[in-house]
C-alpha cells in the first residue's frame, strides 16, 4: 500500500462518540470573549475526557487519575489558552498525561516505533465473520490495550474521536507519515488479533 | 499535504468497530469532586505551630493556582499539616480535608509507599510513609515569598534559590513555575526520594530531576546519627 498524502480520500464518517461531540462545537473556533472557566470546561466536556482517558488506558481507576492530572493542567493553561481548537487542545493535554504515565509506569526506555509505511498487512476475508462472533466493544477495548501506547493514541484519536490525519499529527507532535503509519499498523494488530 | 490517506478495506472495517465503541461516563460526582478545588488564596496564613516530628515524613502539598501569586511559605502550619495528616493514619482525613486523587508516585524510593492525597481549598498534600516513618512534599504554584523564611536557611543551588532547616527537616526549593516543600524526610533518604519523583510536564519534576544531583549535593544535611 502506498502512502502517500497527495491522494485525497474521503475521510469515514464520524464515530458515534464524534458525532456526539460534534453536537458541540468540536474543533471550531472558540471566540476569545467566550472561553471557557476551568469548571464550565470540566464540565461540559467530562464525557470527552474520560471517554478518551478510559479509551487510552482501559479502567476507570486510571481514567480518573488521568481526567484529575488533565483537569489541573488545563487549569494552569487556560489563562494562556489561545483560542481555536479546543477539543484538540484537549486531547493533546489527556494524550500527554496518558503516555506520561506510561513511561513512568515503564521506567525503560523507549523504541522508536519503525516507519515502514510501505509495508502492507494483508486482508483477510475471515475479518467479518470473526467480529460477529466476539463480544464488543469489550474485546475491542481490551484489543486496544495490547497496542504499543503511540499506536494506540493515534488509533483512538482517529477511529475513536474522529480526528483527522493532520490534526492528529498536530495533537501528538510527529510527521503526518508517522501517524498514518501508527494507525495503519495499530489497526493492523487488532485486525490480527481479532481473526486469530 | 491534505492528512487523507487511502485506506485498506479492512481498515474501514476496524475503524468502523472503533468508532462504534460507546462514550464513557465518569462516575457520578467525579468531575464535581475535582472542582472541589477552587483558586488558591496564595499566601493565605496558616496558622498553627506544631513542633518537629519524630517521625520521618515526606508531605508533597500541590496547588492548582493559576496565577504567579507570591506565595507566604508557613512552615509551621505545613509541619502541622504533615503531622496531622500522619496522626489522622489512612481511615479518615483531616478535619476539613478531603481526600484528593492526583497523580504522585505510588513509590518514592527506598521504600516509601504513598498512603493517600489531601487537599484543603487548593491545597494538595501526597502522604507516604515507611514502616513508622511517614514523608509529605508540598507543591504551590508561584513565587516565592523570600521574605517570610528565615535568610540564614537560604541557599543557591544550580539556579535554583532554595531554603534549608536541616533540625526541622523541612526544604523549599523554588522552580520556575512552583514551590516544593518537603518536610519531615531524614537526611539519609533525601537522595533517594528526590530520585524517585517522576517527571511530568509541565510541572516542577523534570526541573527538579535534572538537578537533583546538585541540590542533594549541596543541601548539606546533617548526619541522622
Amino acid at each position: 500500500m502506498e502512502i502517500d498524502g497527495s491522494k485525497p480520500s474521503v475521510e469515514p464518517a464520524p464515530s458515534r462518540l464524534g458525532r456526539l461531540l460534534r453536537a458541540r462545537p468540536r474543533h471550531g473556533e472558540v471566540d476569545p470573549a467566550t472561553i471557557p472557566t476551568w469548571e464550565e470546561l470540566a464540565r461540559s466536556h467530562d464525557r470527552f475526557l474520560y471517554s478518551l482517558a478510559f479509551r487510552l488506558s482501559g479502567n476507570h481507576q486510571d481514567a480518573q487519575d488521568i481526567v484529575q492530572e488533565v483537569l489541573l493542567r488545563v487549569r494552569r493553561g487556560l489563562r494562556t489558552y489561545e483560542p481555536g481548537n479546543l477539543e484538540g487542545w484537549l486531547s493533546r493535554i489527556t494524550t500527554n498525561v496518558f503516555l506520561d504515565r506510561v513511561r513512568k509506569q515503564n521506567r525503560r526506555p523507549t523504541v522508536p516505533l519503525p516507519d515502514e509505511p510501505d509495508r502492507v498487512i494483508a486482508g483477510s476475508p475471515d475479518l467479518e465473520t470473526e467480529m460477529a462472533s466476539r463480544d464488543l466493544p469489550d474485546d475491542l477495548q481490551a484489543l486496544l490495550l495490547t497496542l504499543p501506547p503511540d499506536y494506540r493514541v493515534a488509533v483512538v484519536l482517529k477511529d475513536v474521536l474522529s480526528f483527522s490525519y493532520e490534526e492528529i499529527a498536530e495533537l501528538v507532535g510527529v510527521p503526518i507519515g508517522t501517524v498514518r503509519s501508527r494507525i495503519h499498523r495499530g489497526r493492523g494488530r487488532l485486525r490480527e488479533a481479532l481473526t486469530s | 499535504m491534505t492528512g487523507t490517506f487511502d485506506e485498506e478495506p479492512w481498515e474501514a472495517e476496524i475503524g468502523s468497530l472503533l468508532a462504534a465503541l460507546p462514550m464513557v461516563d465518569p462516575p457520578a460526582g467525579f468531575i464535581e469532586s475535582a472542582l472541589d478545588h477552587r483558586p488558591l488564596h496564595a499566601g493565605r496564613i496558616l496558622t498553627g505551630l506544631v513542633a518537629a516530628s519524630l517521625a520521618a515524613v515526606v508531605a508533597v502539598v500541590a496547588t492548582g493556582a493559576v496565577g504567579r501569586s507570591e506565595v507566604a511559605i508557613q512552615i509551621d502550619d505545613l509541619t502541622r499539616r504533615h503531622e496531622t495528616a500522619v496522626r489522622a493514619g489512612v481511615l479518615s482525613a483531616p478535619v476539613g480535608e478531603v481526600e484528593y486523587r492526583v497523580e504522585t508516585p505510588v513509590e518514592l524510593p527506598p521504600g516509601y509507599q504513598r498512603t493517600r492525597n489531601l487537599a484543603v481549598e487548593d491545597l494538595r498534600q501526597a502522604l507516604y510513609a515507611r514502616g513508622d516513618d511517614s514523608v509529605s512534599v508540598f507543591v504551590q504554584a508561584g513565587t516565592l515569598s523570600w521574605e517570610s523564611l528565615p535568610p540564614e536557611g537560604i541557599r543557591a543551588i544550580e539556579g535554583h534559590r532554595a531554603w534549608v532547616d536541616p533540625e526541622r527537616r523541612v526544604t523549599v526549593i523554588e522552580t520556575a513555575e512552583e514551590i516544593v516543600t518537603i518536610v519531615g524526610l531524614p537526611s539519609d533518604d533525601l537522595a533517594d526520594v528526590l530520585a524517585g519523583l517522576p517527571s511530568a510536564e509541565p510541572s516542577f519534576w523534570q526541573r527538579l530531576d535534572d538537578t537533583v544531583d546538585a541540590i542533594v549535593g549541596q543541601l548539606g544535611y546533617p548526619s541522622e546519627g
